[in-house]
């Protein structure tokens, strides 16, 4: 019997590293459908997991709560419009935007609204909680540092140009990429501009910090590895179209999906490209490293297990395939959501 | 010959037994069966416009061509600029691409921009040529918040970036968030017909054309389609604002021609259609409208522009035919059975095979219903170089 563990992935790619899976999953596919949830609406957003719940927005405004041992709704919770933003989970409260332009936090467990805080437009990026502040982009053009308690902003950043860019925060620093194709570095107390990188397009894509290096993919066709402190780019890689995923990074290892179908592993301090394999369809969702796998899903290509270090494919199963949601791995149970908004869990 | 007419010494098994009616197995003369009633509901009540397909300038089209605007499959957004702002003086005689705007869209407007994004990543309406066609709108005086980028598919346009490549304050939407998504389509204006014994016998026209934009400015791209021949203004238009179009395809055999002009003639989207750009950076000249490969996909930096949706698809076909024969690939007229195939990827991958007996006549059925001019002879093809 295959079993879950109680590992919390509370954010885009588990945790603000971008690390991705716990190193527990194994080379073996997925033989069991443990249960499976139609939601009433489509999934552009991947699932968080904390503790026993699961939970998914849906383009119908709602955020659901998933329990995950019987695959039933334990909540969900209303909004006015279409979510594509991938919550965050800090302590007792649930996070996340919708495209009417709010930022909600939720009582985790029950659902109930702590405080909701109106930006300019839609927030497809996912809240991020460092300590006692959220930090979240808006189409709207500005970056928001919003009180956790209350989400009254403490200080905004006005970029002029569309955020959907999940940003990567660390103590003194937040990064993101910009629909001017900018990736910013601010300062985490102040919001004040550290630096802003030129890419030659705008960015969809949510950067990762590992390895020294801040890696992020432009709709340039380019993918970027810029010097966390200076700015300076260190290196950069065209691939065959732009790039909207978002990298997963673990050690030395990046990867990262492109449109051209293809998905690349690099070694990050060179840059140096260890393999790329074509997937088939463009690859827009983020990638997770989970030990010595990669897993993604992509357009038309289901859900696929490729091995970190080749590339050669371990594993594909035929359910998921969705353009923007990435798998949780957790112990050896996968949840996975996709566009026709099915929820599923495999072991 | 009739146009629904081929001669043929076989027919391939590829044709499905309810599709076999007007279509005789082994005969030297082989008919395509005749498209059923097609009934056009449009908005009761709606006052047609002037500005209206073919618009304002009947049967001219300006095509303006530049050799930098695409370099390495990289748009050049400063040579999009200029080769916009030159083909709308050309159009319309004005002495300023603000002026030329102001032609089409006034301060009071919401202004609906139909983008293709069918083909994305690999081949769809240009994000530069996009952001271009705002700033224009913006500067006849409309602003932002009453521009709306739309099209049926949510999922194609955020395949295609659109949202993280448009500047602040413009809408970005799609009609359909997921299969059967039926709540974006207004159910007073409708074309009906069975056309291969479907339940669902209507396809409604999406609301933000019927109630919510009072312009279309239309970005087509230039791409050869599995059923139509060609894929351009009408087809963007007509199969891109409304529902449930697939089933007028049944392979090999597709009543694009007529439906197509047939739904781009209903009120209030002929009316609403007032300038067409279409996007010919990239070029698809085999497997369209979907083909992701590259080998199939030229890039010779093309913007066609007008009012008159008929004369531009027809300019668009010469050009797609003229790649295609220099490419050696099957006319886009081709009625012969032996180069049907059913499989999608044998087609994406030769150029000698077709999915659909072809209907690129459905431009000049659309010109037949007054939406523009088909006869090249009579078209004013004002032709441009930059760069």
């Amino acid at each position: 019997m295959q079993e879950a563990l109680n590992n919390p992935w509370t954010t885009l790619l588990r945790d603000s590293r971008r690390s991705g899976g716990y190193g527990q999953w194994t080379l073996q596919a997925p033989s069991k459908l443990l249960w499976k949830l139609r939601l009433d609406d489509s999934v552009r957003s991947s699932p968080v997991l904390d503790e026993d719940l699961l939970y998914v927005t849906s383009l119908d405004g709602a955020l659901h709560a998933i329990e995950v041992h019987a695959g039933q709704e334990a909540w969900k919770f209303q909004t006015s419009g279409s979510i594509h933003c991938t919550p965050s989970i800090c302590e007792n409260a649930v996070l996340f935007g919708n495209d009417s332009g709010s930022v909600f936090a939720l009582e985790r467990t029950k659902g109930r609204k702590i405080w909701e805080t109106l930006t300019g437009a839609e927030v497809w990026a996912s809240p991020v909680v460092l300590g006692r502040t959220v930090f979240v982009g808006s189409a709207d053009g500005r970056f928001y540092a919003l009180d956790v308690s209350n989400g009254k902003p403490r200080w905004t950043f006005e970029a002029g140009a569309r955020i959907y860019s999940t940003v990567y925060a660390n103590e003194s620093c937040l990064y993101f990429g910009c629909s001017n194709g900018k990736v910013y570095c601010l300062d985490s107390g102040s919001g004040k501009v550290m630096w802003a990188a030129e890419t030659g397009n705008g960015i969809d894509s949510s950067p990762a910090l590992a390895g020294g290096a801040v890696l992020i993919g432009s709709e340039d066709f380019s993918f970027y590895s810029i010097h966390p402190v200076s700015g300076k780019i260190q290196w950069k890689y065209a691939t065959g179209l732009g790039i909207s995923s978002s990298p997963a990074a673990d050690g030395n290892t990046v990867v990262v999906g492109g449109k051209d179908g293809f998905l690349y592993a690099f070694d990050i301090p060179s840059g140096r490209l260890n393999w790329k394999r074509r997937l088939g369809g463009a690859i827009t969702a983020p990638a997770v490293i989970a030990g010595e796998i990669v897993c993604i899903q992509s357009r038309g290509g289901g859900t696929q297990a490729l091995d970190v270090r080749t590339g050669k494919e371990i594993w594909r199963a035929r359910l998921g395939g969705s353009a923007q949601s990435c798998p949780v791995l957790n112990g050896n149970v996968i949840y996975l959501a996709d566009a026709q908004g099915m929820v599923y869990a495999l072991a | 010959m009739n146009r629904r007419t081929f001669v043929s010494n076989a027919i391939t098994g590829s044709v499905g037994l309810a599709l076999t009616e007007g279509i005789s197995k082994g005969d030297a003369d082989v008919k395509l069966p005749e498209p059923p009633p097609i009934i056009r509901h449009g908005l009761p009540g709606y006052k047609k416009s002037a500005l209206g397909m073919p618009g304002l300038f009947p049967g001219r089209v300006v095509e303006v061509r530049n050799a930098e605007a695409i370099q390495q499959n990289h748009v050049s957004q400063p040579a999009i600029r200029r080769m916009i702002n030159r083909a709308l003086v050309e159009l319309t005689g004005e002495n300023s691409p603000r002026a030329a705007w102001a032609r089409f869209v006034t301060p009071e407007d919401v202004v609906g921009i139909k983008i293709n994004p069918s083909g994305a990543p690999a081949c769809c309406s240009s994000p530069e040529i996009v952001r271009e066609v705002i700033r224009g709108i913006r500067s006849a005086g409309v602003p932002e918040k009453n521009i709306l980028i739309y099209d049926r598919y949510s999922d194609e346009i955020q395949l295609g970036s659109y949202h993280a490549l448009l500047p602040v304050g413009v809408r970005i939407d799609g009609i359909e968030h997921r299969a059967f998504d039926l709540a974006g389509y207004d159910m007073n204006v409708y074309c009906q017909a069975c056309f291969f014994g479907e339940w669902e016998t209507r396809s409604y026209l999406a609301r933000v054309v019927s109630h919510e934009v009072t312009k279309i400015v239309n970005i087509p791209t230039m791409k050869d389609h599995s059923a139509a021949g060609v894929t351009g203004c009408l087809k963007n238009l007509g199969y891109g604002s409304f529902n449930n179009v697939d089933r007028s395809h049944h392979a090999p055999i597709t009543f694009t021609d007529p439906l197509i002009g047939l739904m781009c003639s209903v009120e209030p989207l002929r009316s609403k259609a007032v300038l067409h750009i279409m996007d010919g950076m990239r070029q698809m000249w085999h497997g369209g409208p979907l083909n992701q490969i590259q080998q199939y996909i030229a890039q010779p930096g093309i913007l066609l522009v007008g009012t008159d949706p008929v004369a531009i698809d027809t300019t668009e076909l010469a050009l797609i035919t003229a790649k295609r024969q220099q490419e050696g690939a099957l006319s886009l007229w081709d009625r012969n059975p032996a180069n049907i195939t059913r499989s999608r990827e044998e087609y994406y991958t030769n150029p000698r095979k077709n999915l659909f007996f072809r209907q690129p006549a459905h431009i000049e059925a659309a010109g037949r219903l007054g939406l523009g001019v088909w006869e090249a002879n009579k078209i004013d093809h004002r032709k441009l170089v930059m760069g």
